[in-house]
């Protein structure tokens, strides 16, 4: 039995101790308000004694800090941070750091051990902060709602199976056995022979609204630049040639099946060796997309051809930019 | 880039529009022995000199298959052999990756190929080539991306393409 009360408070005595020692200038953690158990991840400076009463750890602690950092990536830079991580979180930030987006050198990780989520939507509102949050192997409890860990909203974590990476400091134990990566869902597509998964997949890409919530919401899809939908280049009648040659246009902005096509495949690919599986394009999706069957067609090779583990170590060469002599090759037209 | 489908081509059947990157340093040159030696294979490709099978963004085949190329094909020196000593190690990982992704939504695998043919090889180049345009002219046209976009292209006129 977990008793996250107790951890937050020990979440709390670190957070505090780096800030009152100077180790770090600001600290991101989740904050819990009046709309308890829901959390939000918040900037904590020193001497933020009404923030860092609100810090946090549960499993409503949902969003992801990573993503936090990579979308305020300017305003923190060349800050030395403290940043609060779930497992997956520390996947996500593991990526980054392989890739230099962050340097490890600015960060003080502290890693929450986590147990799978939950939605607080489906949890009545609990009256004060001092109604109990515990969790056990079979499910999380607030007050006296309780609900098994398969019905708490984020099916994602049940096949979970990160877990005993090397955070600077660590709050929690795991109270639950770790899941193993499903391609259940995958298998059943694939069984399929290709002219109806054609027409599956040609169902999901018509559907995409590009509105890319899923890109804003993913812990790693942090490029300076998007290729798809570059926000920062304006094309105008008076741009030059050679400004243009230099700024492809991958994928226009008509929703068609073909441009949406080349978006989500490209965004796959871009994911490859990267996806830490957390959910949250699904989650984020307003046309509710299944978007991880795309994106785990390239996680099912990663994973399981190359062997490659995602976010595992920040010095491990990302997947893309490493190879092996033993790579498979084309097995030609039986692949 | 709109692919041009072959003017040429034996009768009125389905002539496959092949896109086939291929490397400068070996398979092009396997391509231009083939070409000198008068081997005979069918005019389908669109040939892409590249410098490098590392140069091959999976976007670049990506976009090919979504302005209607009905097969592409990469190819570059065998392994060992990249004249940038290890590009091709690289575009192994990256295209093969894309090949799990391009065959998992439905893309026959016989659409893309990914081959190693060395300057020396122009038998294997004309093996590929006519093996890719049977295959794909046995698969029939991809119509994964025909959704009515060619015609809204040419009417509304997609300003970014």
């Amino acid at each position: 039995m977990r008793d996250y009360r107790s951890e937050s408070a020990r979440l709390r005595e670190i957070v505090s101790g780096l800030l009152e020692r100077g180790e770090v200038e600001l600290v991101v953690a989740w904050t819990e308000g009046e709309d308890r158990p829901r959390t939000r991840e918040t900037l904590i400076g020193k001497g933020r004694e009404d923030l860092l009463r609100k810090v946090v750890w549960s499993p409503f602690c949902t969003t992801s800090t990573v993503t936090f950092l990579k979308k305020n990536k300017a305003a923190l830079a060349g800050k030395r941070l403290g940043v609060v991580v779930k497992d997956c979180d520390l996947q996500a930030l593991n990526v980054l750091l392989q890739e230099h987006f962050l340097k490890r050198e600015d960060l003080v990780i502290i890693g929450v051990r986590c147990d799978g989520l939950a939605e607080a939507d489906l949890f009545p509102r609990p009256e004060g902060a001092e109604v109990p949050i515990t969790s056990d192997g079979g499910g999380v409890t607030v007050g006296k709602q309780r609900r098994a860990w398969e019905d708490s909203g984020f099916t994602t974590c049940l096949t979970c199976s990160y877990e005993d990476m090397k955070p600077d400091h660590v709050v929690g134990e795991y109270g639950r056995k770790k899941g193993k990566p499903e391609w259940g869902h995958l298998a059943r597509l694939q069984a399929l022979e290709p002219g109806k998964r054609r027409e599956h997949y040609a169902a999901l890409f018509e559907s995409c609204i590009r509105c890319y919530a899923c890109r804003e919401v993913c812990p790693v899809c942090a490029c300076v630049e998007c290729a798809i939908d570059p926000g920062e280049r304006a094309i105008t009648p008076r741009t030059a040639p050679s400004v243009k040659a230099c700024a492809p246009v991958w994928a226009c902005r008509e929703r068609s099946v073909s441009e949406n096509a080349v978006y989500l495949l490209t965004r796959t690919m871009h994911m490859a060796g990267r996806c830490v599986r957390c959910g949250w394009c699904e989650r984020a999706c307003p046309v509710g997309l299944p978007l991880m069957e795309i994106l785990d067609l390239s996680n099912d090779a990663v994973r399981r051809v190359y062997r490659y583990e995602v976010g595992r170590d920040p010095a491990d060469p990302p997947f893309l930019a490493s190879y092996a002599e033993t790579d498979p090759d084309d097995k030609g037209a039986g692949h | 880039m709109t692919v041009e489908t072959p003017t040429t081509g034996a009768g009125t059947g389905f002539e496959p529009r092949i896109v086939a990157f291929i490397c400068n340093w070996c398979t092009y040159a396997a391509a231009d022995l083939a070409g000198v030696s008068r081997l005979q294979m069918p005019p389908n490709t669109l040939n892409i000199r590249v410098m490098c099978s590392g140069r091959i963004n999976p976007m670049l085949v990506i976009r090919a298959f979504s302005q209607g190329a009905d097969g592409v094909l990469v190819s570059g020196c065998h392994m060992g052999d990249c004249h940038y000593i290890t590009g091709n190690y690289y575009a192994r990982r990256r295209l093969l990756t894309l090949k799990s992704v391009l065959t998992g939504i439905g893309i026959e695998p016989e659409r893309f190929r990914v081959t190693w043919i060395s300057a020396a090889e122009a038998q294997d180049y004309q093996r590929v080539i006519t093996e890719i345009v049977e295959n794909v002219k046995r698969l029939g046209p991809l119509t994964l991306f025909r959704d009515g976009r060619v015609v809204a292209r040419e009417t509304t006129g997609c300003a970014e393409g």
